[in-house]
């Protein structure tokens, strides 16, 4: 039977427009440079693997070679924004990647973690104090995280006061402290889970005047831009199409004079990290980022008094405005460091102060915490 | 959150050895492209060797452990084949039947050595209270598919309705051909024999092979894919509501249809890409009436292959009462077995053959007195049970589970966020699940059917169409971009 011109017209661009899909985009694949690392997903892109007989066998090869050519595809950027549009806008749904948008700020919604894991970890915490600090003074405190400013009617948020009755119910003799009052959505990063360092002053004058009785001049600092393209980890998870954070540094003569020492480079280093701006994680800036051990010492300060803070990535642009209250602060990462290990590396008697810092976060998913 | 944490976000995952999906970018924007350029590019003598050598690398890449298996599997068929048709030429049946029983037995060996054996032994280490330690063998991907491919054609041989395949070339290409080695159609060699010799590859039927591909494609990774994440979100969500449980339940029926009809799809569609004619796996199944026809519509080749080579071996309809009870519940035991060494799969195989006899003893003429929604709502609500039999790892999970939805023993949480994920979830994807229902239902193919009728109908579709494919070919690979790898739901079996 004869086909009809739009017939004949239909087969032909089909057949052309799909294998020139196909083999353009393999061709572009082929032919663009390699990129070690995606700035918008904030990790190093698999690279081409090398084949042997073993790695060939046991598959390994196979699945090395698909991740590569996942991340390393023409346009990937762009296709995970649509990706994510598409499920927003068409599809209906709230989220993508349990990351949602509302007013062009990012959230994640974290509702698989574990009671018991939340539980436990409070208990090591209550055990870390009795071996270690029964002769001083403990506080905790509880950083809110940014999805417990939405809306409970309508999304599955809001288990702080969960994690904070298990803390109050095994932390009986240390004092808590509650920053919740001091904190509103706007503290926080859109495009990051982090709170902004130049909205945090609160915080910290809430903490020291707690744990020191100091008085705290908010004057004493000034605010600098340092980058006004910060995009966050949620924006690179999410694969939302959104608008930059500006990140500032708070400095002070405290600040500028303070020595920082790092025990795993076995490094004196300063307060904050410039060349970090660039890399995978501009909030790595306070800091440098995921370190197991350091501490920072003032100069200025002459009261004798030290404190060990126990904290996250929030701490690492907190701590910095603490300082003003002590000769030194020494912060530790148990997601980095074994608490075994701090009788060996620090001589812990000698702390006035101990401050357990986390964000719900990290205390939703407390089983990277090393005890 | 630092370096080390956002790692892991957006990486991709590949689960054990499956990692050339068609749903996958390797497969289609580098096999599929440098196979179909070579294919096309050499003479027709050479098309079932390059087709064959394809297919071999394409299993190789997901299963390399396993390729030694799938030779000698097809070096069995084909010897197998051989020695019968060669028997019969020289009329000793009574050794053609030996040797047919024998390559029938080799072939069943393989697959309960590598599907059944860690089965049985659970089995009889639960019946004896016995320790044997289990073999833990990887399931080798689509042996269930292969080896009733296999099977069919040397019973056939047997039976003389198809001849002895003895290019050993063509025959390994029918065996482990790429589009529906992993997940069907099963494919008996009859209904392709003469297309292996002499087949013609035109243009409109590249292009409608292409259309076919696309969409099932787009129902794999656009509906099924996203109907399976609803479904394991729900997991997480306190099971304390009955309308939620349905809802998870409706979901994964769709999920699974729409994995496995969109997997057909593009085997069919690859097939016809090739030169080749497949069987139709699955018609509309959810607009059945009956669970009779429901089984009429989904995965046609599988029913048709246990209704020849099983049922009517075993006398069929044309015995006894008793013998043909016995014969269906052979048949649905085997079914439920082959979906899955597991006893589920046993329950779920057997709770179908009980409605089927039933509906065939008196049932069937019972609801063809009721109005048609009514046997519609029927026929759709024991398939979702079924499948919820189906899809949970344990007979007392699936029992929760049921009688969860008909209100007994709901969860009773006072967890807050829980309460609400449930609600969240189901309003996230409840446009999906209902655009998942109006397809499964045929309603676009009956718009569609609508305005095809019509002269500009056909030009309007033939002007659209293309478009259309375009755009899915790149929605569907934002979602694979992004996404970890899903592998299809019939692998296992």
């Amino acid at each position: 039977m004869q086909k009809s011109w739009s017939h004949r017209m239909y087969s032909g661009v089909v057949v052309c427009s799909f294998f020139l899909l196909l083999t353009g985009f393999a061709i572009a694949a082929i032919g663009t440079p390699d990129k070690e690392i995606s700035k918008s997903e904030r990790r190093y892109y698999a690279q081409m693997p090398e084949w042997s007989l073993a790695n060939v066998m046991d598959g390994s090869y196979m699945r090395d070679m698909e991740d590569y050519l996942l991340d390393q595809f023409v346009g990937r950027d762009s296709f995970r924004i649509a990706k994510t549009e598409i499920e927003t806008s068409f599809f209906g749904k709230k989220d993508a990647n349990n990351y949602v948008k509302v007013d062009d700020i990012l959230f994640e919604l974290d509702y698989d973690w574990s009671k018991k894991q939340v539980s436990k970890t409070a208990e090591e915490f209550a055990k870390l104090q009795k071996l270690h600090f029964s002769d001083v003074q403990v506080y905790y405190a509880v950083i809110p995280d940014k999805s417990s400013f939405l809306s409970e009617e309508e999304y599955p948020v809001g288990n702080g006061g969960f994690i904070l009755t298990q803390l109050k119910e095994h932390l009986k003799e240390a004092s808590y402290i509650d920053l919740y009052p001091y904190l509103s959505l706007q503290d926080y990063y859109k495009t990051d889970l982090h709170w902004k360092q130049e909205s945090i002053l609160d915080v910290a004058e809430v903490l020291l005047s707690q744990m020191r009785g100091t008085e705290w001049n908010r004057d004493n600092y000034t605010e600098t831009l340092i980058t006004s393209e910060f995009f966050g980890a949620y924006a690179g998870a999410a694969a939302y199409q959104t608008t930059p954070d500006e990140l500032y540094g708070l400095t002070s003569e405290v600040i500028e004079n303070a020595v920082v020492y790092d025990f795993e480079s076995n490094k004196e280093t300063s307060v904050y990290a410039p060349e970090k701006i660039d890399g995978t994680d501009a909030y790595d800036y306070y800091l440098w980022g995921a370190r197991a051990l350091l501490t920072m010492e003032n100069p200025l300060c002459e009261n004798g008094k030290k404190l060990l803070l126990f904290r996250d990535s929030f701490g690492s642009s907190i701590a910095p405005l603490l300082l003003e209250g002590y000769e030194e602060i020494t912060l530790v990462d148990l997601r980095y460091m074994k608490a075994d290990y701090l009788p060996q590396l620090l001589e812990l008697s000698e702390y006035h102060d101990v401050l357990f810092l986390y964000s719900e976060n990290i205390l939703r998913n407390s089983g990277s915490l090393k005890f | 959150m630092t370096d080390e944490e956002s790692m892991v976000l957006g990486q991709p995952l590949c689960l054990g050895g499956i990692c050339m999906l068609f749903s996958s970018i390797l497969f289609l924007y580098y096999f599929l492209p440098v196979v179909m350029l070579l294919y096309f590019a050499v003479p027709k003598k050479l098309k079932n060797t390059i087709l064959f050598l394809a297919s071999m690398f394409f299993y190789f890449w997901g299963e390399p452990k396993y390729s030694l298996l799938m030779v000698v599997s097809i070096l069995t068929g084909y010897v197998g084949g051989i020695v019968v048709g060669r028997m019969q030429e020289l009329e000793k049946n009574v050794f053609a039947k030996i040797v047919m029983v024998v390559t029938v037995a080799v072939l069943l060996g393989f697959l309960a050595i590598f599907k059944y054996i860690d089965f049985g032994i659970s089995t009889v280490n639960g019946l004896v209270g016995s320790a044997i330690p289990l073999v833990k063998l990887a399931l080798p991907i689509g042996i269930s598919f292969y080896t009733f491919q296999i099977l069919s054609y040397v019973v056939d041989v047997y039976r003389k309705d198809v001849e002895v395949e003895k290019n050993i070339i063509n025959f390994g290409a029918y065996v482990v051909m790429f589009p529906q080695l992993i997940a069907g159609p099963i494919v008996r060699f009859s209904t392709v024999q003469q297309e292996m010799r002499e087949r013609t590859i035109a243009v409109d039927k590249i292009a409608k092979g292409i259309g076919r591909f696309v969409m099932g494609l787009s129902k794999k990774v656009l509906i099924a894919d996203l109907l399976g994440e609803f479904v394991a979100a729900m997991d997480l969500a306190p099971k304390n509501s009955a309308f939620l449980l349905w809802m998870v339940a409706l979901a994964y029926a769709m999920q699974i249809y729409f994995d496995f009809s969109g997997y057909s799809d593009m085997a069919i569609g690859l097939g016809l890409m090739l030169g080749f004619h497949f069987p139709e796996n699955f018609d509309y199944p959810y607009i059945s009436r009956s669970i009779t026809e429901f089984w009429r519509r989904w995965h046609m080749t599988l029913g048709g292959w246990f209704r020849d080579y099983v049922y009517i071996p075993l006398g069929g309809n044309r015995v006894s009462m008793f013998r043909w009870i016995r014969n269906v519940f052979v048949v649905w035991f085997l079914s439920g077995l082959w979906h899955g060494a597991s006893w589920n799969f046993v329950l779920w195989g057997v709770y179908f053959g009980i409605i089927l006899a039933l509906e065939k003893l008196f049932l069937k003429s019972l609801l063809e007195r009721l109005p048609k929604v009514l046997q519609h709502l029927y026929a759709i609500i024991l398939v979702v049970i079924s499948f919820v039999i189906f899809r949970l790892e344990s007979i007392k999970a699936a029992g929760t589970f049921l009688a969860g939805m008909f209100g007994f023993g709901l969860e009773k949480t006072t967890d807050t966020v829980g309460i609400s994920l449930g609600m969240y979830q189901f309003r996230n994807y409840v446009f999906l699940i209902g655009v998942s229902v109006v397809i499964a239902l045929g309603i676009p193919k009956w718009i569609l059917g609508k305005i095809t009728e019509k002269t500009w109908g056909v030009t309007l579709k033939n002007i659209v169409a293309p478009v259309v494919y375009l755009v899915l070919m790149l929605v569907v690979t934002a979602f694979l971009i992004q996404s970890s790898v899903h592998p299809f739901l019939y692998f296992r079996f």
